[in-house]
């Protein structure tokens, strides 16, 4: 059976008290004295009202005392909600749940395997087949449609994600007159501005710029967007070696000055504003210079900034469960179970790219979203731990069978078989005879037929005829054709 | 990479009331419920110490339990001959190995398995000699072209010319325990020596679940122990079929037989050193059949690492199982969560976190080289993260400032070059264009050219010549 999404991890902490509180004070100090640079006019406007000093150009020193009272205001639990209640998502403290991310241009087609750039076609399929897997909890539109002009992405995006899954729909966003279309796109959906703002059935994402800086398009929308009233993770992308230090207590000091720099700004444009702290950020492959997205030690610096987000009692927007492979190979495998791990063990909140992304985050697989599913599920499984009660114990089952019997047939057997055990939908349990009498088939071939099912036969809620031929109406870029929105 | 451990991270699944809720439930088994033990003088030593005997069943106090505890070390040390790692256990460090009795082997040209043989195991100790992150031999496959008469002396024979990494093995009877310790013993120098500095443990499957003594097995457990070998009480469980299904059931059973060989084993000989080594598995809801990637086993491992460190042993734990037939994304997956989870919790003799794939049936050369990188990437994360002025790097943050790039300055360089950063050998992590360039070649096809590298290798001889004429001399050498 698939774990409930939200089960508090409880269990792995990567930081002691007192290296949390090092890496607290370094922060501060980092946001005091170092400043970040802010070259949105509006953002900047309004950090320098609430206290902030010009540094130099751009540059502003933000004091403790500032940023505390920012911290103070946040919400610690942000709600993200679905078009259907059970998938809503309630952020905060060590909730876990995993969903997938990353704005990919390419895709390794279903049919033919080979890698294409993806398509509008590509959003909405892979928002079905999402909307299908029990451990993905959440669809942060992973592809660009890349057939499209710009000014027509946002909107193309988030329609074809939400009339695709009934999960959360999270987006980055390209142009400005594009996040306006999205978020009267989802009101249309919702209901209206204020239904909206009360069940944000979609939220935004927009980026710092490591080290220490935020642009001046991306402070504009986190202005917009908080303003609004709606829910923004802020992440940073640090790698560290090149946009932070090469050490991962050093690129967590400058990922955290980063998102709580822009924490600050929403908080200053509408205090209360749901924001999510956010990471993306990774090591640098020094053999090259460049980014790793499999490494064990990003799994170590999103694991260490969970547990600071905890200490702040902010929610997280996290990254884990990518891979550098070019396949759902062996190394796919290792790398994004060890980096899920370790994350979803310490207790991120809303951790993406963990489903669907190959080659640093740069290719998605159809199947690949099946393999993950299963990754996650295991995940959620090993968050849950071992429950001990008197039932669990098993005392009087133990001592009913007896030295030299067996368990089988007992009545604790059959109850927590199936309360206990993780049930896989990709792994081969098979013994090897009856695997070879199938044709020996490998695991990526075993997802690509699974894959295949759910989008011959999974049906998602999708909009009613009425409130859809509205939004065609309202909204003429919508590209998507209407079988494909109504599947 | 194993480094020490930080106070503050591992991964306590349980927690102290929990431990001690399970602790004092399976003493209240051991009390009431009891073990059965068929071997007669076994018995009349476990009845001399205080234990009651009703027919072959035999219950022990906590009084027993206590006293056991007391002598059996918490700290022993398995050695390893020349430069390769003695393994401290108790101490905090986390060893990875090899482990099994396979009796297949993949042909990795047409993915076909063959039977193991003699050869594969000399050639598999060789290259697991040579892989950093695997710091333990546990025979991992049977010699299947070796009479049974033979097999011992023989799987002996080939791991110590092939590996001066620790070896454990299982012995067959208590005559072949003394056969081991004799040819151990030409190979260390003599029987001092290797007394000094035994590089060879013992297996020993003692317990039948649930709770019942193996008759013929513990007698060799009995030889070893008396023979100092260091000995690993090994008992599988299997969820639903031979010990409840609820993972807690499981451990509290385990921890009961474990408990049992504690008190056997010191009754035998006070102070001997020995593991604390459940075995738990999953089973398959609908097949009952042995589930070794499960996550649900690798949970139980790391449960049990710390129903272990609580009573103050030693463990000899397992992950790196999977049920998949081949090294693909399933395999990756499956072994990296378990050992993952089993290395965080700290495991003090991790085996079968090698090579192995179909559950326990099977190995793959390649298979190692590929286990080697996720048994790395778990002592690295096990490592943790390093706080300090020197990492925290604030003064560099300023100096680069908003904007600026860390890539020129001389603390890149040096961290990059510390063990902040683990290697894999068989991870890709070229651009696309690279990998292209380079034939599209796979981390599995890697693992493929580091075996044919290290199998190429001109072996040194790890048994000098004259002690080699002798052993050859008094045993039916097969290699």
């Amino acid at each position: 059976m698939a774990e409930k999404p939200g089960l508090v991890a409880k269990h792995y902490r990567l930081f002691t008290e007192e290296d949390v509180r090092e890496i607290d004070r370094a922060v501060m100090s980092t946001l005091e004295n170092v400043g970040i640079e802010v070259n949105s006019k509006e953002a900047r406007e309004l950090l320098l009202g609430a206290g902030a000093k010009t540094k130099s150009g751009n540059t502003v020193l933000v004091p403790e005392r500032l940023m505390r009272e920012c911290i103070e205001r946040a919400p610690s639990d942000v709600t993200l909600y679905g078009r259907e209640d059970r998938h809503n998502l309630q952020l905060g403290d060590a909730r876990v749940h995993f969903g997938t991310g990353g704005t990919v241009l390419y895709t390794l087609d279903l049919e033919t395997g080979e890698r294409r750039p993806t398509t509008l076609h590509d959003v909405a399929r892979v928002g079905r087949l999402v909307d299908a897997l029990d451990n993905v909890h959440f669809y942060l539109v992973p592809l660009y449609p890349t057939e499209l002009p710009k000014e027509q992405v946002d909107v193309n995006r988030f329609y074809a994600g939400l009339s695709n899954t009934a999960k959360h729909i999270m987006g980055g966003i390209y142009t400005a007159e594009g996040l306006r279309s999205a978020i009267a796109l989802a009101e249309e959906v919702a209901g209206g501005p204020e239904a909206l703002r009360e069940r944000p059935i979609v939220s935004f994402i927009t980026c710092t710029v490591a080290p220490l800086r935020i642009d001046a398009t991306y402070g504009d929308f986190l202005v917009e967007i908080a303003r609004r009233g709606l829910p923004v993770a802020i992440p940073s992308e640090v790698v560290a070696g090149i946009t932070g230090p090469m050490t991962i207590a050093g690129s967590t000091v400058v990922q955290l000055a980063e998102t709580l720099g822009g924490l600050a700004v929403a908080q200053l444009a509408n205090p209360g504003a749901p924001v999510i702290l956010g990471t993306v950020s990774t090591v640098m492959d020094p053999r090259r210079a460049g980014y790793l997205s499999g490494a064990v030690e990003m799994g170590l610096m999103q694991a260490g900034v969970a547990q600071m987000s905890q200490y702040y009692d902010l929610p997280l927007y996290a990254t884990a469960g990518m891979s550098d492979s070019k396949l759902p190979d062996a190394q796919a495998g290792y790398e994004k179970a060890i980096t899920a791990l370790l994350v979803g063990l310490a207790g991120a909140n809303y951790i993406h790219d963990a489903a669907g992304p190959l080659e640093f985050c740069t290719t998605a697989a159809y199947e690949q979203y099946v393999i993950d599913d299963e990754i996650l599920g295991m995940v959620m499984r090993a968050v849950r731990g071992v429950e001990v009660s008197e039932d669990t114990l098993g005392l009087d089952a133990i001592a009913k069978v007896g030295p030299g019997g067996h368990f089988l047939t007992n009545a604790h057997t059959l109850k927590h078989m199936r309360d206990e055990l993780f049930t896989p939908r990709v792994s081969d349990r098979d013994l090897r005879e009856k695997w070879e009498a199938k044709g020996a088939p490998d695991t990526r071939e075993r997802a690509r037929g699974i894959a295949r099912s759910i989008l011959r036969e999974h049906r998602p809620p999708g909009f009613p005829e009425d409130v859809d031929r509205k939004l065609r109406q309202r909204f003429p870029d919508i590209a998507l054709p209407e079988k494909e929105a109504r599947p | 990479m194993s480094g020490k451990r930080k106070p503050g991270i591992g991964l306590p699944l349980l927690d102290d009331e929990q431990l001690a809720h399970i602790h004092s439930a399976a003493l209240r088994l051991l009390n009431t419920v009891g073990v059965e033990v068929g071997e007669d003088e076994l018995r009349d030593l476990l009845v001399k110490r205080g234990a009651k005997a009703d027919g072959t069943r035999v219950r022990l106090s906590e009084a027993m339990v206590d006293e056991a505890l007391e002598t059996a070390p918490s700290e022993f040390m398995l050695y390893a001959r020349g430069e390769q790692p003695t393994l401290a256990l108790g101490t905090g460090e986390v060893y990875l190995g090899t482990g099994g009795a396979a009796i297949r082997v993949l042909d990795s040209k047409d993915g076909s398995f063959r039977e193991s043989t003699l050869q594969d195991l000399a050639q598999l100790a060789w290259l697991v000699d040579n892989l950093e992150h695997i710091h333990f031999f546990l025979r991992p496959v049977i010699a299947r072209d070796i009479p049974d008469d033979e097999l011992d002396e023989n799987t002996l024979y080939a791991c110590l010319a092939n590996t001066q990494k620790h070896v454990t093995m299982a012995a067959s009877s208590s005559e072949s325990v003394d056969s081991l310790v004799r040819m151990a013993s030409m190979v260390a120098g003599g029987e001092e020596e290797f007394r000094k500095r035994p590089f060879l443990s013992l297996t020993c499957s003692w317990m039948v679940s649930p709770l019942r003594v193996d008759t013929g097995v513990v007698r060799v457990l009995k030889r070893a122990v008396e023979q100092g070998i260091p000995v690993m009480l090994s008992s599988a469980p299997m969820a639903g079929s031979t010990a409840p299904a609820s993972l807690a059931g499981l451990l509290t059973q385990v921890h009961a037989e474990e408990l049992s060989g504690v008190v056997l084993s010191q009754a035998i000989r006070p102070g001997a050193p020995v593991l604390y080594g459940p075995v738990p598995a999953a089973a398959s809801f609908r097949t009952m059949a042995y589930l070794g990637g499960a996550v649900e086993s690798g949970l139980m491992n790391a449960a049990a690492v710390q129903l272990a460190h609580h009573i103050g042993l030693p463990i000899y734990t397992d992950a790196g199982l999977t049920e998949a037939k081949s090294g693909d994304v399933q395999a990756g997956y499956e072994k990296a969560t378990n050992v993952l989870l089993v290395t965080l919790a700290g495991g003090d003799y991790v085996h079968h976190a090698a090579g192995m794939l179909d559950s326990m049936l099977g190995v793959s050369y390649e298979q190692y080289v590929l286990d080697n990188d996720i048994c790395g990437m778990a002592l690295r994360a096990r490592d943790g993260v390093r706080v300090d002025e020197e990492t925290v790097a604030e003064e560099l943050i300023g100096k680069v400032g908003p904007g600026g790039n860390f890539l020129a300055q001389r603390h890149t360089v040096n961290m990059a070059r510390s063990h902040e950063y683990f290697r894999p050998a068989t991870a890709v992590r070229d651009a696309l264009t690279d990998w292209e360039k380079k034939g599209r070649v796979g981390a599995e096809q890697r693992a493929k050219e580091i075996v044919e590298e290290v199998l190429g290798k001109e072996r040194p001889r790890f048994i000098p010549e004259d002690v080699e004429k002798k052993i050859r001399g008094e045993y039916r050498i097969r290699l």
